[in-house]
């Protein structure tokens, strides 16, 4: 016999059942993942040219004024390399965080109609930003590998990294969402702090260059471990174990908070979009 | 027969003027929690009530009774509905504009939370709100049915299975291959409803689609649904249309002003219907 769904007013529906449910829906992550891919580059010239242009032409001008113009210290990396290991990572970043916390506003059409678990099209996102990041990822490589430096660590690391950096970004996403629904505030203050975020993090400057009051920062700000540690491990250094542990617990534990509070939020969504 | 949705005492309660619910800005919220400090109750409640206005008029879209019981500047849009469905049953929902339809729909399709009561229903329930729901525009025929039939909850091979049933259905041969952006509303409609009525589920709601499509689509979109009522599964309609709920629904439900008039065989549909206009 087929299950039965209960719906009680005032009652939570169990976690337990929010996860299966999220599981069976998984399917539709994916299919959002490829309508997300398709769409993208449609009536595109350059079509899939797109995700290697946009980070090479940030890089070549951060290279150009940072590197040529201002002679920023670089850990001694090539500028070009750099720039790329922190850009690559930014990008996915932003795109992840951004357009997860713009989610339910963008789907307000087909949340006010139809039942499933929201949290799906944040993983689609996330799946989206991760191809992108793969191919910028797969350019490092390359240019590290013709400046003769491609250390096997700097492979090696890089699952972790990503996994730190996604779940970063979707618990963050995760967890504005539904204020960014209910509150158009959010919209106003988000792309300002994220400004300042783009230079607390160690992104156009090496973390070393910053005074030693505020390391402690750059330890608990998971961006900031992801991009230094590309680049010590460009620079043949071992693992820095310590801030690799934070990063990996602070950007799980908020992934956990920020989905569960999404899914408690959901409900109550489409009376607010 | 066993059940298949069961509803008892559901109510939804909307707020009048610009949220539907608690929507206040930050500002607001800040506003509030300053009076507060300083001692002074917040004026929102008396704030957000329009001012009442005397109209005479044979159908206003809220009444005087959806007002009551209900705290200052809300009402109720569904007020103690109860029914049952039982499996393979063809029932319609009619009501006028505001009666409450969209938002039972809404409930039993779980998009929003009911304000007090319960409902259970077994197996999958689909909606067909509204034509097209969640498709875009920039992808082709195919690539939708396979991100619609996703997005009510299908496994990608329960997709593989039907697509070409879906496709056969819609008779839009090889258009199956353009972005639906180039589709007329006709051609629009014939995939949507060919998607949701090949959709594996239990339960099928369906608000007004028939409306649209050429005649000759229509008369198949019938037949469907007849098929799909006998074949055990259970059929919400919503409409206007005496005619077509009459042909289709073997027992029709009424609702005016969020509250459930009359709950009786569509062939009784006469008086049911003088009841509800």
């Amino acid at each position: 016999m087929s299950e039965i769904t209960v719906v009680v007013a005032g009652r939570r529906p169990p976690l337990a059942l929010l996860l299966r449910e999220l599981w069976s829906y998984r399917g539709l992550a994916w299919a959002f993942f490829v309508r997300d891919l398709k769409v993208k580059y449609f009536q595109t010239l350059l079509g899939p040219l797109w995700v290697l242009m946009t980070p090479l032409i940030t890089v070549g001008v951060m290279t150009f004024v940072f590197g040529l113009m201002v002679r920023i210290p670089s850990d001694g990396l090539p500028y070009l390399l750099f720039y790329l290991v922190a850009i690559v990572p930014w990008h996915a970043f932003l795109t992840t965080f951004s357009m997860t916390m713009a989610s339910l506003e963008a789907h307000a059409g087909l949340i006010s109609k139809i039942y499933f678990p929201r949290l799906v099209i944040g993983l689609g996102y996330a799946l989206n930003a991760i191809v992108d990041f793969l191919v910028g990822f797969g350019v490092a490589v390359i240019v590290a590998a013709l400046y003769g430096v491609l250390p096997f660590g700097f492979l090696l690391i890089m699952p972790v990294l990503l996994y730190v950096q996604v779940a970063w970004a979707l618990g963050l996403g995760f967890l504005l969402a539904p204020l960014n629904a209910q509150y158009r505030d959010v919209k106003h203050v988000v792309p300002l702090l994220l400004q300042l975020y783009y230079f607390a993090s160690p992104i156009l400057y090496p973390a070393s260059l910053a005074p030693s009051w505020v390391q402690w920062l750059y330890t608990l700000n998971p961006l900031a471990v992801v991009v230094t540690e590309y680049r010590s491990q460009l620079n043949g250094e071992g693992l820095h174990l310590l801030p690799l542990a934070y990063a990996v617990v602070i950007s799980t534990v908020l992934l956990v908070r920020g989905a569960t509070a999404f899914m408690r939020a959901e409900r109550r969504m489409v009376d607010v979009l | 027969m066993s059940w298949s949705i069961d509803v008892e005492g559901l109510s939804k309660r909307y707020r009048l003027g610009r949220g539907h619910q608690r929507i206040e800005s930050l500002y607001e919220r800040i506003g509030a929690a300053a009076s507060r400090l300083v001692g002074r109750r917040a004026p929102r409640a008396e704030a957000t009530m329009p001012p009442h206005v005397e109209i005479q008029s044979e159908h206003l879209v809220l009444a005087e009774s959806q007002f009551r019981d209900a705290p200052p500047g809300e009402f109720w849009a569904l007020r103690d509905v109860t029914f049952s469905v039982k499996q393979g049953e063809r029932i319609g929902i009619i009501g006028r504009n505001g009666s409450g339809k969209s938002t039972l729909l809404k409930i039993l399709s779980r998009v929003t939370d009911p304000t007090e009561g319960q409902f259970r229903y077994r197996g999958r329930l689909v909606s067909l709100l509204e034509i097209g729901t969640g498709f875009h525009p920039d992808l082709t025929g195919r690539e939708n049915i396979f991100l619609n039939a996703q997005i009510t909850g299908m496994s990608t091979r329960e997709i593989k299975d039907i697509v070409d049933e879906v496709i056969e259905f819609s008779e839009l041969g090889r258009q199956i291959d353009t972005p639906i952006k180039r589709y007329s509303s006709g051609m629009y409609m014939r995939l949507a409803f060919s998607v949701a009525s090949h959709v594996r589920s239990e339960i099928l709601i369906v608000d007004e689609v028939l409306a649209v499509g050429d005649a000759g689509f229509q008369k198949k979109c019938q037949t469907k649904m007849l098929e799909l009522g006998n074949s055990g599964r259970t059929l919400l309609f919503v409409s206007h249309d005496m005619t077509a709920v009459r042909r289709l629904c073997s027992k029709a439900i009424t609702l005016s002003h969020g509250v459930l008039t009359a709950c009786a065989d569509a062939g009784t549909l006469d008086s049911v219907s003088e009841m509800a206009t």
